[in-house]
């Protein structure tokens, strides 16, 4: 076990660079004038241009140039230095900042997931067909059906603005009950996934012999589905929600605009859109990080949920 | 019993979010009946905070507070001293600013002409690398601070006279110099801002000290807010609030949702989407107001199809701006047919003539007659929402003048820049301008004049240029006015772009404050906003 998981971090140093390499490429090649992005539609004097230009090395262009600046970036990158963003700003501060309220946010998100997805999923499940099941059935097509794009704005203003029962926003440091709603906007439509994850998985396993077995010998129906089926039928939804928590994370830029949460998604959005590869480089760096993360986390859960599974 | 086990077992996350957040949340906002407690208002994340590299309106609002101008603009967009006692010259070449006496920065520094000289010289330098240093280029010396390794280090047209008194001398007479003086560029900085002569101090953007009606409270929070409180010893008028919190936005629907539910007290631009429904959901707290913004068709003149200036003028012809103003903008634009904005002096209205009026019959006539192309490509930035209206004069130049038309986006406004600047083919292009000083020149120089800086069109008319140059040297403002308009009249024979829509200030507030003005700048009046 403490072989894999040391063999699974050093292939993450590999992957970490790799991404780096792959990114800064696709930010390189797709870059056009960052200087006019950044000025918008206001004029850019030549002063400016050939200070920014120098700055930033915009001048190095093509193969040489690209190695020049990827290993320019790389060299800041091991002594701890991410870099500038085009605005002047430390990129590493930017992060710092970033994060928390991003973790926060995916972390709500989870357990809304969590809880009320696989409760409902297994609920379900057990009275399969029923008013229940048909209920849950209805509204994750419903969930899944609209995008965050129209849910998020429809939430915002029924539950915060028609009746105030969140706040409408949520700011730089947001209290728990500002972070709900969008939590909850975020984590819906995993939500969806998660309840038909568990409930099929969960009927599934109903029917194994093994079940059969323990009702024979005269178990409780509670304990047959708490332990014995709820374990067998977790591998999927959990393998599901590893690779969810980074979706959550990096994938909340439209839940972040409407909520006005200045974390990770919003900073990629505003990256990508100025031109700025430094940052975006570093943002998507640190994503790959916790997808990396999470789905070793993933694999060391199978061993826990499934004696049968061994790493060496 | 196993499922409530479950139920505590998920509940763990949640749990430690819990625990996580608790330390995050902060206090409420102040009473709403304390008249000295802080109002609320939406920005963007500012670039900058130093008056010589702030050159958008998120940071221009903030310093707004942080400083007082040299010079103001009156109901009539004259300008009016504030920080200076008169700004004076009798050849326009020659400036003397006195200093009002009494103004003192943030840190107790009395305000000198040395502030100015200071702030300016480090604007003007180019390796210091300011975005605004083209607002010094008239002033004598501008030249030697140019380049990587510029000649000096000071502009030579700044001359002290004594502490409060300084003379600038400008390469040429420029009649409008006292009209630029109220922009952000002008302000002074204090002898703190520097850790050596010409060198900015490390940390100085993060909590900026003016000579201003407002001082910062804390330090700029990047993402978040930027805060203000009053400065008491300001000699100058003192504001009727408290202080400021400029609250930052990404997204403007964000900041209306806010508004309605009183979160927060001032939002300056209302989102086009929100518009249709503004007057009910706000009532009399919706608000318009003038803006210097003017949205235009350019033609890339140097291209064959569109260098007749009969093509481009049927294409004017075919254009129902009424129409558009009213279904897409839902009148939060004005309709425009004049190459100037109403809020600056010399304006008249409808100078670009027969141009102007909407004759579907005559445009089709005249584009057939100059052999105008059959197919026409409306090129636009796809980030700024110019989808609608761009869609909206596509079909109406199918519809009046029976030939193709599509919508070609780009990206972002840069993409379309690159393409322009190597001359490749967009068809017809977007544009807007939002002055830097309200001038007629602001509005002729940049845009048409052969070395224009934003002439993207290839337009070149020497005629133009010289009635141009000629403005800027007269002797009173009535006579620059004068030169200007003629070189106006000679851009409405020539139409290198179709004048579409002026801009307004569409604003809302909440319950909470009254008295909201929201300048031409798109900058809110913090000296008369009141708390209700």
């Amino acid at each position: 076990m403490f072989r894999f998981i040391l063999r699974r971090l050093l292939q993450m140093v590999l992957a970490f660079f790799g991404t780096t390499l792959i990114v800064y490429a696709l930010m390189f090649a797709g870059q056009g004038d960052p200087i006019q992005a950044l000025a918008g539609e206001r004029p850019v004097t030549a002063a400016q241009r050939a200070y920014l230009t120098e700055k930033y090395h915009l001048d190095a262009t093509g193969v040489g140039g690209f190695f020049y600046r990827y290993l320019n970036y790389l060299g800041g990158l091991l002594r701890g230095d991410l870099g500038q963003s085009l605005t002047g700003r430390q990129i590493g501060d930017i992060l710092a900042a970033a994060w928390p309220v991003t973790v926060k946010l995916a972390l709500i998100a989870l357990a809304v997931t969590v809880l009320f997805g696989v409760t409902a999923g297994v609920l379900a499940a057990i009275r399969r067909s029923g008013v229940f099941d048909h209920a849950t059935l209805v509204l994750t097509l419903l969930v899944l059906g609209i995008p965050t794009i129209v849910l998020a704005p429809l939430a915002q203003y029924f539950l915060g603005v028609r009746w105030p029962i969140f706040p409408p926003t949520a700011g730089a440091q947001p209290s728990f009950r500002a972070l709900l709603l969008p939590g909850i906007v975020l984590g819906s439509l995993s939500l969806a996934t998660a309840l038909r994850l568990t409930r099929t998985s969960v009927t599934e396993n109903l029917r194994a012999d093994y079940v059969r077995t323990a009702r024979s010998k005269g178990l409780v129906r509670r304990r047959i589905v708490g332990v014995h089926v709820l374990r067998n039928s977790l591998i999927p939804v959990v393998t599901f929600l590893g690779v969810e928590l980074g979706n959550l994370m990096s994938g909340a830029i439209i839940t972040e605009g409407v909520f006005n949460i200045p974390g990770v998604g919003f900073n990629l959005f505003r990256g990508i859109r100025t031109e700025d590869g430094p940052l975006v480089v570093g943002i998507v760096s640190v994503l790959v990080v916790v997808y990396l993360l999470s789905n070793l986390v993933v694999d060391v859960l199978y061993a826990v949920l499934d004696p049968r599974i061994r790493y060496e | 019993m196993r499922v409530r086990r479950l139920a505590a077992w998920a509940a763990l996350p949640l749990a430690v979010t819990l625990g996580l957040t608790a330390c995050g949340s902060g206090g409420g906002s102040g009473g709403a009946s304390d008249p000295d407690a802080a109002v609320r208002i939406e920005i963007a994340e500012p670039q900058h905070l130093v008056p010589t590299n702030t050159n958008e309106t998120s940071g221009s609002q903030v310093l707004s507070a942080l400083f007082s101008p040299l010079v103001d603009y009156d109901e009539a967009n004259k300008p009016h001293e504030v920080a200076a006692e008169s700004v004076t010259s009798s050849d326009n070449k020659v400036w003397t600013i006195k200093l009002k006496p009494g103004y003192t920065f943030h840190n107790g520094e009395q305000v000198t002409a040395d502030n100015y000289l200071d702030a300016w010289n480090y604007g003007a330098y180019a390796p210091n690398g300011q975005n605004s240093s083209y607002f010094f280029e008239k002033i004598a010396g501008y030249q030697d601070l140019q380049g990587e390794k510029p000649k000096a280090e000071t502009l030579s047209g700044l001359t002290k006279v004594d502490d409060l008194t300084f003379t600038v001398t400008l390469t040429e007479p420029y009649v409008d110099f006292k009209t630029m003086l109220g922009y952000t560029a002008f302000y002074p900085l204090p002898k703190a801002a520097f850790s050596a002569p010409g060198v900015l101090a490390e940390g100085y953007e993060q909590a900026p000290i003016g000579q201003g009606p407002f001082k910062m409270k804390g330090s700029w929070q990047h993402d978040a807010k930027v805060e203000v409180e009053r400065y008491d010893a300001f000699p100058g008028q003192q504001p009727k609030v408290g202080g400021v919190e400029f609250r930052i936005y990404q997204q403007p629907t964000a900041a209306y949702a806010d508004v309605l539910s009183d979160n927060l007290d001032v939002i300056k631009t209302i989102p086009t989407e929100n518009l249709s429904t503004a007057a009910t959901d706000l009532g009399d707290r919706f608000q318009q107001s003038p803006a210097s913004s003017l949205q235009v068709l350019a033609f890339p003149t140097f291209q064959k199809e569109f260098s007749k200036p009969e093509v481009r003028k049927a294409i004017s012809m075919a254009i129902d701006r009424d129409e558009i103003t009213k279904s897409i903008f839902k009148d939060s634009q004005q309709p425009a047919r004049s190459f100037v904005s109403p809020v600056v002096a010399g304006y008249r209205e409808n100078t670009i003539g027969t141009a102007g009026a909407f004759d579907p019959a005559k445009a089709k006539a005249m584009y057939e007659a100059a052999g105008g192309p059959k197919k026409i490509e409306l090129s636009y930035n796809g980030d700024g929402g110019h989808k609608d209206w761009i869609d909206a004069t596509c079909n109406q130049l199918k519809a009046n003048l029976g030939v193709e038309c599509v919508g070609n986006a780009e990206p972002k406004f840069a993409d379309l820049l690159t393409k322009l600047k190597q001359k490749q083919s967009v068809g017809l292009f977007r544009m807007g301008w939002v002055m830097d000083y309200p001038s007629m020149e602001n509005y002729l120089g940049p845009l048409y004049s052969t070395n224009g800086s934003s002439n993207y069109y290839g337009y070149s008319n020497p005629e133009f240029d010289k009635l141009l140059a000629e403005g800027a040297r007269a002797a009173s403002a009535d006579e620059a006015v004068k030169k200007y308009q003629a070189a106006e009249d000679l851009l409405a024979q020539d139409l290198p772009v179709i004048p579409l829509r002026y801009g307004q200030n569409n604003f809302g507030h909440s319950t909470k404050v009254k008295n909201v003005h929201v300048d031409l700048f798109d900058r809110v009046d913090l000296l008369k906003i009141e708390r209700a």
